[in-house]
């Protein structure tokens, strides 16, 4: 240590203690660095070479320049329609699923009693198996004999073709989701939680009504919250539509693919 | 007198004032607790059928109105579940996968994060911004190199894919476990160091009893991600005696398409254990939620 004090007065030599805590600061993060490069800026910049050049994996890539990009964009029949997909998606269902998400949070913030029964059934349908959840709503959606539609026969409705008809299909995916808006309900609960008293006091001596306190004070102070939970649905989503239920829906399939 | 009157009026009506708040508050409470009533009752119903479906012969399935409670109680769907599908062999195989998964992650992402929260280093902040923005990568944009390099070592047809990579982190949970260890006060590693630790004892010593609860979320999530995990095992295990649960699960479907009540039995098996686990570690899963950065 005394060595590196004396040292330091000379700050044209390199800093020991500098060099030392780089050193280290690298060697924490050298695994991470390490995958980072191999398992995720090497396949980015591969894919981006593979999208200019015809490869089927088997036999070597050739190039051919920006042919597939002009395939996707003038004659894929399926590529726009997966562009609107995606926007109706990240448009439609997820803010649904925040609102939904949102509201019930708000609701469990009012000191409700058996706040973590009422937390543990909300949140359990978002850790459901993606396949026991695929399983179970094909059963839910039959068309014949699946609950839904015998509810709606009781009550004298029409009833839907669901996973098995391509207008239903996209519609029974985002009723599916939203069984599964525990996830964002959990994060924004925290943040509720965590939102100052004393605002809250504050806005109690200026006269403010319980839905002036939560636009003016729980909003704001949770919007960043809500933006990244909203980001995080958007990124998981792309990434995983649960392939069983676009093949459960058989026919329709076409219709929900990303 | 006319003092008196007034004296006498104010507190009437201010307690008739408090009596209609109280009113209103009251009437306030039976709406939240009806509201969340009515929604969880609507969110438990596929769990209730689910079980009850699980519980029923063939020919209980499609009587109508709707029967909740099964009469009898068929409770051969559950060995049939277990013997369609070699239930336990799949099970060994996504318990090892899962807990190697949980054992690296905790490792790589523990360290990493203790590199970019509590280590000053030039360009440690630049690399930080590299990894959130690799959170935005889409999987399916890495996917088929992935697959590439994988093949390359000779990897396909093996568990290897889907755990070794655990040891190279993952940026979420690095992002998650940083957050939560710039929390911990710096004097603890200030007074560590003087006492001549190294950042290695500070870290194993200090920062990881600390951080419990944030771990305690890492592993939840890892152990839930692949446990669940659908695609990773469908793109790298080849032989039928490598597949989990996930992936059996999924055949079985397939075959089975119309014997709902072994299918739904075999999708109570999947989901049971994660309920359990929820069920057990909720308190520390929703104090780490609570206070590592994830709530922005």
């Amino acid at each position: 240590m005394a060595s590196t004090a004396t040292r330091m007065r000379a700050p044209q030599r390199p800093n020991p203690a500098l060099t030392r805590r780089t050193i280290n600061g690298l060697l924490f993060v050298a695994p991470w660095l390490i995958g980072l490069c191999v398992f995720t800026l090497y396949p980015v910049l591969a894919s981006f070479y593979y999208s200019f050049t015809e490869y089927d994996i088997i036999s070597p890539p050739t190039f051919t320049g920006l042919d597939n990009y002009q395939t996707l964009l003038t004659s894929d029949p399926l590529f726009w329609q997966a562009v609107s997909n995606t926007l109706f998606y990240a448009m439609l269902a997820i803010p649904l699923n925040l609102l939904i998400g949102l509201g019930v949070a708000l609701l469990l913030n009012t000191k409700v009693r058996g706040l973590a029964f009422f937390r543990t059934v909300f949140f359990l349908p978002s850790i459901v198996p993606d396949i026991a959840a695929a399983m179970l709503w094909s059963w839910l959606l039959n068309p014949q004999f699946g609950l839904v539609n015998a509810l709606l026969k009781l009550l004298q409705l029409p009833t839907v073709g669901w996973l098995s008809d391509p207008a239903w299909a996209k519609p029974s995916l985002v009723l599916i989701g939203l069984w599964g808006f525990g996830g964002s309900m959990v994060i924004l609960l925290a943040a509720l939680q965590d939102v100052p008293q004393h605002l809250y006091e504050s806005a109690d001596i200026d006269g403010a009504n319980s839905w002036h306190k939560t636009w003016h004070v729980t909003l704001p102070m949770i919007t960043p919250t809500i933006f990244l939970t909203w980001y995080s649905a958007l990124s998981l989503h792309f990434n995983t539509l649960p392939p069983p239920l676009s093949s459960q829906a058989g026919r329709a399939g076409r219709q929900v693919r990303h | 007198m006319a003092k008196s009157s007034t004296q006498a009026v104010i507190p009437e009506r201010s307690s008739s004032v408090l009596r209609g708040l109280r009113f209103q508050h009251i009437a306030r409470r039976i709406a939240a607790y009806g509201a969340l009533v009515v929604l969880g009752a609507l969110f438990s119903i596929p769990f209730l059928w689910l079980f009850s479906t699980s519980l029923k012969a063939p020919e209980q399935l499609f009587r109508l109105p709707p029967e909740w409670i099964p009469n009898p109680v068929a409770w051969g769907n559950y060995p049939r579940a277990l013997t369609a599908i070699p239930f336990f062999l799949y099970l060994q195989n996504t318990l090892y996968i899962t807990f190697f998964n949980v054992v690296a992650t905790l490792i790589s992402c523990s360290l990493a994060a203790y590199g970019f929260a509590r280590i000053e280093w030039p360009g440690r902040n630049a690399l930080f911004v590299v990894l959130l923005g690799t959170l935005m990568i889409p999987y399916s944009v890495i996917q088929i190199p992935q697959f590439l390099i994988f093949r390359d070592l000779g990897w396909i047809g093996t568990t290897n894919p889907l755990t070794w990579p655990a040891f190279f982190g993952n940026a979420f949970f690095i992002f998650l476990l940083r957050q939560f260890y710039l929390t911990i006060p710096q004097e603890l590693s200030a007074a560590a160091k003087i006492d001549g630790a190294s950042e290695l004892q500070i870290y194993w010593r200090i920062i990881l009893p600390l951080s419990r609860p944030a771990l305690a979320v890492v592993a939840l999530f890892t152990f839930m991600n692949n446990w669940n995990d659908f695609v990773g095992p469908l793109i790298y295990l080849g032989d039928r005696e490598q597949y989990t649960l996930a992936i059996g699960l999924y055949g079985f479907l397939s075959r089975a398409r119309t014997e709902w009540g072994p299918l739904m039995a075999a999708a109570m098996l999947m989901i049971a254990p994660i309920i359990v686990l929820f069920f057990f570690t909720q308190r520390t899963f929703i104090q780490g939620i609570t206070l590592t950065g994830l709530k922005g």
